[in-house]
């Protein structure tokens, strides 16, 4: 629903600090998110939140992205005895190694045999 | 101040949205227009859009062996639907969006559910390094139809005073 015209209007986005479109950062965020997801959450039974979600740089349309994910802090859950809160800071690269996106993320994960996949025989 | 028809000619308006910096308040709150009801298909697609392929967003049979039952809506897609509604009010003139903090999600979303937001003022300031630009945050809010929320998020934006946004350069 967001129809800033700096994401889809090149003529708009030409007199803007950065002269062409900009790539909407909900669109990067969810991107540099969904790809730590076969690594770090596909098993989770929930996401359960971001912190200090920053964007250093822009990206535009024609930028490759990447990211990669450190382990922050885990815990077992105290209300959920099959369940963990793991921690991680996420960080989202262009081509040329700048940072462009960075953020922290809780997940509630599953122990091993407690995971859905488990009771789905997935 | 949200919307506005520019009188541009005679009998010609012009339609232009978002604030300027010196239309924001502290304390203030906006509550945004259109609401929206989130699809399968928006779940699905978009999921799969940003490379997640957890199961519990579109895999029924999955997500009905889950807590939830059902599938539930990708929590990024939440996130953007709820940003992006707030986006003709209070930065459709933003010169850049600046991060978010303190995201939590208190229910879940699922198919079907329909979702409206609203945006609190907390805080404005201007820029030491940009004389014609300052940066105001808020906190916005996802809720859906029964009043549950589903999503809240402090949000801040570099925003330009009033003459100075791309709007007026480009005279838009």
């Amino acid at each position: 629903m967001n129809q800033h015209p700096v994401h889809f209007e090149a003529e708009y986005a030409a007199k803007s600090e950065f002269g062409k479109p900009l790539v909407n950062s909900c669109l990067t965020l969810s991107i540099v998110a969904g790809m730590s997801v076969s690594d770090v959450s596909q098993k989770n039974i929930a996401n359960l939140g971001w912190t200090d979600i920053k964007l250093p740089g822009p990206v535009f349309v024609g930028d490759t992205l990447m990211a990669e994910s450190e382990v922050l802090d885990k815990r077992e859950s105290k209300s959920r005895p099959t369940q963990g809160i793991v921690t991680i800071r996420t960080i989202g690269k262009k081509q040329d190694g700048s940072i462009i996106m960075e953020f922290e993320r809780a997940m509630l994960v599953p122990k091993c045999g407690h995971a859905v996949d488990d009771i789905a025989d997935y | 101040m949200v919307a506005e028809a520019k009188e541009v000619g005679k009998n010609r308006y012009r339609e232009s949205y978002g604030r300027y910096l010196e239309d924001f308040k502290v304390g203030d709150v906006y509550e945004h227009r259109p609401g929206r009801t989130i699809s399968e298909y928006d779940n699905t697609s978009f999921t799969l859009l940003t490379m997640n392929q957890h199961p519990l967003h579109f895999d029924a049979e999955y997500a009905s062996k889950s807590e939830f039952g059902k599938p539930i809506v990708n929590s990024c897609l939440t996130l953007s639907i709820v940003a992006g509604m707030s986006v003709s009010d209070v930065s459709q003139k933003t010169i850049a969006n600046l991060g978010w903090d303190k995201v939590t999600m208190p229910a879940p979303v699922f198919n079907g559910d329909t979702l409206y937001a609203e945006s609190e003022v907390l805080s404005i300031r201007e820029s030491k390094s940009r004389p014609t630009q300052g940066i105001v945050s808020i906190k916005t809010t996802g809720k859906k139809a029964d009043g549950t929320e589903v999503i809240s998020f402090e949000r801040t934006m570099l925003i330009p005073k009033r003459g100075h946004a791309v709007d007026d350069a480009a005279n838009y």
